[in-house]
């Protein structure tokens, strides 16, 4: 049993520690990251149940735990530009998860790259393209996945097809698309800066203002600021 | 500058949209039965036919253990070349090691195993249904598949083996089934199985499935193990070791072993196997006994001591190359990223001065590195 169990071990830890360094990129401490997966863990094992016919349930650790996070990066998004971007990146992501379930024929038989990894493909680079962000790659991958399930609550109305949001708990496809879409946005971004030579300068003014100066922070506390006190 | 960017926009577009045009242009929910390729050798001899999308370099292991690859393509025609004769027994050393441990454990002389948990069935596909039986090839939300489930946990049961069977339908069957699957296969996950089986049926000509057994007609069964998956070398084994121990008793019945192109949820368990009980052209009847000979054959190793060892090196395989593809992405990483070896080698010794210097004064440095990777956020 020795492999087995050092098998399961390892994975879970690499899974933990991906997830961690994503909640990172998403305005959380250390501290908060490990306190948010310990969450996710224990919420895991809670569903609530929604409805009776048709049969929805939600689950605290694989759904509305990442929801909330969605929505909180989301609202603190520093500026209106980024507001619609993410909104247009949500819509744009929804709409290709839509009609790539539909065209996309995966089976035993059929397919050519499993789809939880496409999900993730999906939202990272649409998050990318539309936002440039990270934070954008996990807003929308959870959001897009979501509204996958509320597209299946309408597909199956009236049978006895239930629907479990987020029931596979912090293996659920919601979470493993979002942590990978971050960690491929984040893959794109650096890969693309470090080709061309650096970080671009033509971000709006509005933009570096708010984060040079994230949480009302004044200019004393800023990176900037810091590193140059460091040099001296 | 700006005109690479918009290029680099273009090409991730491009590269989606193509992505999109590759898939199969029909919707997921119908099947195509009738489409489905040959694989023969390069004299002409029928290995098999299947409905899976076949590309070169496929492999696939017959019910004699010959592994095959696909060398070439031609129309509804794949090629393949035999490249060895598979071993799927144990080694000496590692039934020695399992008979040694069933001693140890006493299970021998106390005469009953310990208690373990139940085998766990579900079904992905909860449409798939036989024509001959049920009228038609899928029934959305209830398939015949549902009562070869049942077959195959009446004769578990009949063994003593405790099983929990979920009927939880996840249609309709397109791209996200196995998205839904997944939340049924962890809440069965909780009740902690001895293994994860998720029952299904192929769509191909009924004579590759049809086989004879105490002169009974019964179908064969298929093996898929998924290869996107971290757990491929563990439930490999796994697979392999069924089917050695079916073919002690059956010779054949195991029609063979298929590497699908997803992870099927078997990233969820080392002990996770997708079965495929004869095709939509089989008649259910004959699915069902398959699926009573199928638990009479394999129960041993789906549920006993037998073959843990050598499911274990399977998972110190998997571990390894975990392991090794994690080293091998990081080190990409830094060295897209970083520009070379050197620097990279500077900035972790950099960070591990950090990681000395953070325990004697956490407070301030601490406040720094937040600041830091504030900064670092502004490269979004």
């Amino acid at each position: 049993m020795t492999g087995i169990i050092l098998l399961i071990l390892v994975s879970l830890l690499i899974f933990f520690g991906m997830a961690h360094r994503v909640l990172d990129r998403l305005y959380l401490s250390d501290r908060g990251g490990l306190i948010f997966i310990g969450a996710m863990i224990v919420g895991s094992f809670i569903d609530i149940p929604l409805s009776r016919m048709p049969i929805i349930s939600v689950n605290i650790g694989g759904a509305v735990l990442p929801l909330i996070l969605a929505i909180y990066v989301l609202v603190r998004a520093g500026s209106v530009k980024e507001w619609i971007r993410s909104i247009i990146g949500i819509v744009l992501t929804t709409g290709v998860l839509y009609g790539v379930n539909k065209l996309y024929s995966f089976d035993t038989s059929r397919g050519f790259i499993e789809p939880q990894y496409l999900w993730a493909i999906i939202a990272g680079v649409i998050a990318y393209v539309a936002g440039r962000s990270r934070r954008l790659a996990f807003v929308i991958a959870t959001i897009g996945v979501l509204a996958m399930d509320i597209v299946h609550i309408l597909e199956v109305r009236g049978t006895n097809v239930p629907t479990m949001i987020g029931g596979g708990g912090v293996f659920d496809t919601m979470v493993i698309a979002a942590v990978l879409a971050v960690l491929l946005a984040e893959m794109i971004g650096e890969s693309r800066e470090a080709l061309q030579g650096g970080p671009s300068n033509d971000r709006p003014e509005e933009l570096k203002e708010a984060l040079d100066h994230p949480e009302g922070t004044t200019n004393s506390d800023t990176w900037e600021h810091n590193g140059k006190e460091r040099e001296k | 500058m700006k005109r690479l960017g918009y290029l680099f926009y273009f090409s991730i577009l491009f590269l989606l949209i193509t992505l999109l045009f590759i898939t199969n242009n029909v919707f997921a929910e119908t099947e195509l039965s009738e489409k489905y390729m040959t694989l023969q050798d390069q004299q002409g001899k029928l290995i098999t036919c299947t409905v899976h999308q076949i590309v070169v370099g496929d492999e696939y292991l017959d019910s004699q253990n010959n592994l095959y690859r696909v060398v070439k393509l031609h129309n509804n025609t794949a090629i393949v070349k035999l490249v060895r004769k598979e071993k799927l027994t144990a080694s000496t050393l590692s039934e020695l090691k399992d008979l040694w441990s069933y001693f140890i454990n006493g299970e021998f002389l106390k005469g009953e195993t310990k208690v373990k948990g139940p085998i766990a069935i579900y079904h992905t596909h909860s449409d798939e249904s036989y024509i001959p039986g049920d009228g038609t090839s899928s029934k959305f939300g209830h398939g015949g598949i549902f009562q070869v489930g049942d077959s195959l946990t009446n004769a578990f049961e009949k063994s003593g083996i405790p099983v929990v069977h979920s009927k939880t339908p996840h249609d309709p069957h397109d791209a996200m089934a196995y998205d839904r699957s997944r939340r049924t296969a962890v809440q069965l996950l909780k009740r902690q199985p001895t293994t994860l089986l998720d029952v299904h049926r192929d769509a191909v000509p009924p004579q590759l499935y049809s086989d004879v057994i105490r002169n009974q007609g019964v179908t064969k069964v298929q093996l898929v193990v998924g290869r996107q998956n971290p757990n491929f070398q563990a439930n490999n084994d796994f697979a392999k070791r069924i089917k050695e121990t079916c073919d002690r008793k059956y010779p054949g019945f195991i029609k063979g072993i298929f590497y699908g192109k997803g992870k099927y949820n078997q990233d969820l368990g080392p002990r996770s196997i997708l079965l495929e009980f004869g095709s939509d052209t089989n008649s259910k009847t004959a699915a069902e006994r398959g699926a009573q000979i199928f638990a009479a054959a394999a129960k041993d190793v789906l549920y006993g001591n037998r073959g843990a060892g050598f499911i274990n090196r399977g998972s110190m395989r998997s571990l390894f190359w975990i392991i090794a593809a994690l080293v091998a992405g990081v080190g990409l990483f830094f060295l897209i990223n970083r520009g070379s070896f050197k620097n990279f080698g500077k900035e972790l010794t950099g960070a591990m001065g950090e990681g000395e210097n953070k325990k004697t004064e956490e407070g301030p440095l601490a406040d720094d590195k937040a600041k830091e990777n504030d900064h670092s956020h502004q490269k979004n």
